[in-house]
C-alpha cells in the first residue's frame, strides 16, 4: 500500500470521526445497555402528561461564529415526542391551567452541559399517578457529540437518547396499562408544589402591598414562567398568584389573599421631581445574602431612561439582582415608582467604560393607569412622614418574591 | 328616524376612522442574526412595522430575525456519502448537503414572546472541505428572506396579541 493510499484513508477517517453528531440518530435503535422487556404492551393505553419547566421549553441562543440561532428548547421537544409517542397512545405536555386528563405524569427536571466538546444531558424525573403519589423517581444521563456546524443535531441527539434511557426504566418498571392504572385525573387538579423544585427557587425578585387586601405589585419579569410563586412577608411565607400584568410596562398584580395593614400608598399628582430623594427597598441576591430586606438611598437622576423606553425614570439608589418589583419611595412615603432594571455595564465595560447606579424605575402614572384599568384598590398618600417613618413603611409593606419552577 | 339612525351610523364611523388615524405604530427594536441586515428595509416598509429601528436599546419591544438549519434525512444520507467521496479524493470533490433552512420572526416584550413566526425553505449547497465556514449569505438565501416578508405581513395583520399590544401601547403612551 502506498503511502497516498494510506493518506487517503487516515483523511476519510478523519472526516468520518468530525460527522459524528452531524446526522440525527436512530430513533428505533436504542441506546447501549437499554432493553425493553418482551412482555410490555406497547404503545401504553395510559394517558401520560410530561412536565417540563416553561425555560427549557424555551431555551435557545445564536451561536457566535455562525450567527444561526440554536433551539435547544425545539430540538428537546421534538426528540422526546419521537419517543414518547412511540411509547404511549396518549401524550401531552402538563399545563396547570388544562381539564385534560392524565393517568400518569412524568415530571422531568432537565440539565445541560458541557464536557470535552460533549453535550451532556442529565434527566431528573419522577412519575406520579392519578391520586398524585410518586410511584417512581430516577435520573438518566446521555453524553452526546456537539457537531458546531449542525448544533440542532446534536440537542436532539443528546435529548433522543436520554428520553429513550428514562422511558425504558419507566416501561419496565412501571409495566404502564390502563388495567394497571386505570384511575385518571385532571392537570388542573394536581399541586404545582409537587412538580416545581421546591429546595431552590430559579429566581428570586421583590414585590410590595398596595391596598389592605393583601395584593402585591411586583415588575412581570419577576415571577414569569414561575410554576409557584412564595411571597415571604417577615417570618411567614405564603403562596401567591398572579392576577393581572402587563408585558408592556413590565408590571404585575399578585394575590396573596392574607389582609394586610402594611400597605404603600402613591403620590397623587403624579409627577416626579429631578433630584428628588428616593428610597427602595428590596431583597436582592438570594441566596447569597440574609433573608433581610435591603434600604438604599439615591435621587431620581433624570426623567427619561434609554434610548426607545416607556415609561421609565433615572434613579441612582443602588440595586441588585432580585431588586425588580421593588418600589421607589419619596422621602415623604410616596410611591414613585417600581424598580424594572439597571443598564446592562458588559458592553459599556470592553469599552473602558464603567457606569455608577444607572438604574431604571416604572414611573406611578403609568402605574395608576394600570392599576386603573384593572380596577384594583390603591390610595394616595395624604401624609408628610419623616424619614424614620418612611423607612419603617417601606420595609413592612415590602415583600421577598421567589419563583419555583 | 331612519335620517336619525343613518346620522348616528356615519358619526360612529367617523370616530372609528378618527381612532385607528390616531392610532400610534408600535416602536420596535429591530435585532437580527443575519449576517447582512437584509430585511430591514423591507421590513420598515410594512405598516405595522414602520417604527422599526437598529438603534432602540431601551425599547421594551424586540423584533428578532434569525436563522437556523436543520439536515434533511435525504440530506444526511447525501451528505455522508458525498463526504466520503469528498474525504478520498482528499477534497476534489466537495462534500453536498441538503438542509431545511428556517427564518423566524419573532416579537418579544421586555424579554417575553407574544408572537413568532418561522418560513422554512430546502436549500442544498456544496461546501469545499478546505474553505472555513462561511456566515454570508447568497443571493438565493437572500431572495428567499425578502419572499418571506408578504407573508410576514399577512401574519403581523391576522396576530391577536400583536394586536392587543398595540391597544395596549396606544392606551398607555
Amino acid at each position: 500500500m502506498n503511502y497516498k493510499a494510506l493518506f487517503s484513508i487516515a483523511l476519510t477517517c478523519l472526516l468520518l470521526t468530525s460527522c459524528g453528531g452531524a446526522t440525527r440518530l436512530d430513533a428505533n435503535k436504542l441506546p447501549k445497555g437499554y432493553t425493553l422487556n418482551k412482555k410490555l404492551s406497547i404503545p401504553s393505553d395510559v394517558p401520560l402528561a410530561i412536565y417540563l419547566p416553561k425555560s427549557v421549553l424555551e431555551g435557545s441562543f445564536v451561536q457566535k461564529y455562525s450567527n444561526r440561532r440554536v433551539e435547544v428548547g425545539k430540538s428537546l421537544i421534538s426528540a422526546m415526542d419521537t419517543v414518547t409517542n412511540k411509547y404511549f397512545t396518549k401524550v401531552s405536555y402538563f399545563d396547570p391551567s388544562s381539564d385534560e386528563n392524565f393517568g400518569l405524569l412524568l415530571d422531568i427536571e432537565p440539565k445541560w452541559d458541557y464536557k470535552n466538546g460533549d453535550i451532556v444531558l442529565t434527566f431528573n424525573y419522577k412519575v406520579l399517578n392519578a391520586q398524585q403519589k410518586i410511584i417512581m423517581e430516577s435520573s438518566t444521563t446521555y453524553e452526546g457529540t456537539f457537531n458546531y456546524q449542525y448544533p440542532n443535531v446534536g440537542f436532539y441527539n443528546s435529548s433522543l437518547r436520554a428520553t429513550q434511557q428514562m422511558m425504558v426504566k419507566l416501561l419496565n418498571k412501571l409495566k404502564p396499562t390502563a388495567a394497571i392504572y386505570p384511575e385518571v385525573a385532571t392537570m388542573n387538579s394536581v399541586s404545582t408544589e409537587l412538580l416545581a423544585d421546591m429546595e431552590k427557587p430559579v429566581s428570586s425578585g421583590t414585590g410590595f402591598h398596595i391596598n389592605a387586601n393583601g395584593q402585591i405589585l411586583t415588575a412581570a419579569h419577576v415571577i414569569r414562567n414561575c410554576l409557584v410563586v412564595k411571597a415571604q412577608v417577615g417570618e411567614k411565607v405564603t403562596n401567591a398568584s398572579l392576577v393581572q400584568e402587563s408585558p408592556l410596562l413590565d408590571l404585575a398584580v399578585m394575590e396573596t389573599g392574607k389582609p394586610t395593614e402594611n400597605y404603600l400608598k402613591f403620590r397623587k399628582t403624579n409627577d416626579i421631581v429631578l433630584g428628588e430623594k428616593v428610597t427602595t427597598v428590596s431583597y436582592p441576591l438570594k441566596g447569597l445574602l440574609e433573608a433581610s430586606p435591603n434600604l438604599t438611598l439615591g435621587n431620581i437622576s433624570s426623567k427619561k431612561a434609554l434610548k426607545g423606553s416607556l415609561g421609565l425614570f433615572q434613579f441612582s439608589a443602588p440595586i441588585q439582582p432580585g431588586s425588580s418589583g421593588g418600589p421607589i419611595v419619596s422621602e415623604h412615603g410616596d410611591v414613585l415608582g417600581v424598580v424594572t432594571s439597571t443598564l446592562n455595564i458588559s458592553s459599556l465595560v470592553e469599552r473602558g467604560v464603567i457606569p455608577q447606579n444607572v438604574n431604571f424605575g416604572l414611573d406611578t402614572k403609568y402605574i395608576n393607569k394600570f392599576l386603573n384599568k384593572h380596577s384594583f384598590e390603591y390610595k394616595y398618600n395624604s401624609k408628610k412622614l419623616d424619614s424614620k417613618n418612611v423607612s419603617d413603611a417601606t420595609l413592612a409593606a415590602t415583600v421577598q418574591l421567589a419563583c419555583y419552577q | 328616524m331612519r335620517l336619525l339612525f343613518l346620522t348616528l351610523i356615519f358619526i360612529s364611523m367617523s370616530l372609528t376612522a378618527v381612532n385607528a388615524k390616531d392610532a400610534k405604530t408600535l416602536p420596535m427594536h429591530f435585532f437580527t442574526t443575519l449576517p447582512d441586515e437584509v430585511p430591514f428595509e423591507s421590513l420598515k416598509k410594512l405598516p405595522l412595522l414602520s417604527e422599526i429601528d437598529k438603534n432602540l436599546p431601551g425599547s421594551p419591544v424586540v423584533i428578532t430575525v434569525s436563522l437556523s438549519q436543520q439536515n434533511t434525512t435525504g440530506g444526511e444520507a447525501a451528505g455522508f456519502a458525498s463526504a466520503l467521496l469528498s474525504g478520498s479524493t482528499l477534497g476534489l470533490i466537495p462534500i453536498i448537503t441538503n438542509q431545511d433552512w428556517t427564518l423566524r420572526y419573532d416579537i418579544l416584550v421586555n424579554k417575553k414572546k407574544i408572537a413568532s413566526y418561522s418560513y422554512t425553505e430546502n436549500f442544498t449547497e456544496t461546501i469545499n472541505i478546505y474553505a472555513g465556514i462561511d456566515s454570508k449569505l447568497d443571493k438565493k438565501t437572500m431572495d428567499w428572506i425578502e419572499s418571506t416578508i408578504p407573508q410576514l405581513e399577512e401574519s403581523l395583520q391576522s396576530d391577536k396579541a400583536l394586536k392587543e399590544l398595540i391597544e395596549e401601547y396606544n392606551f398607555y403612551f
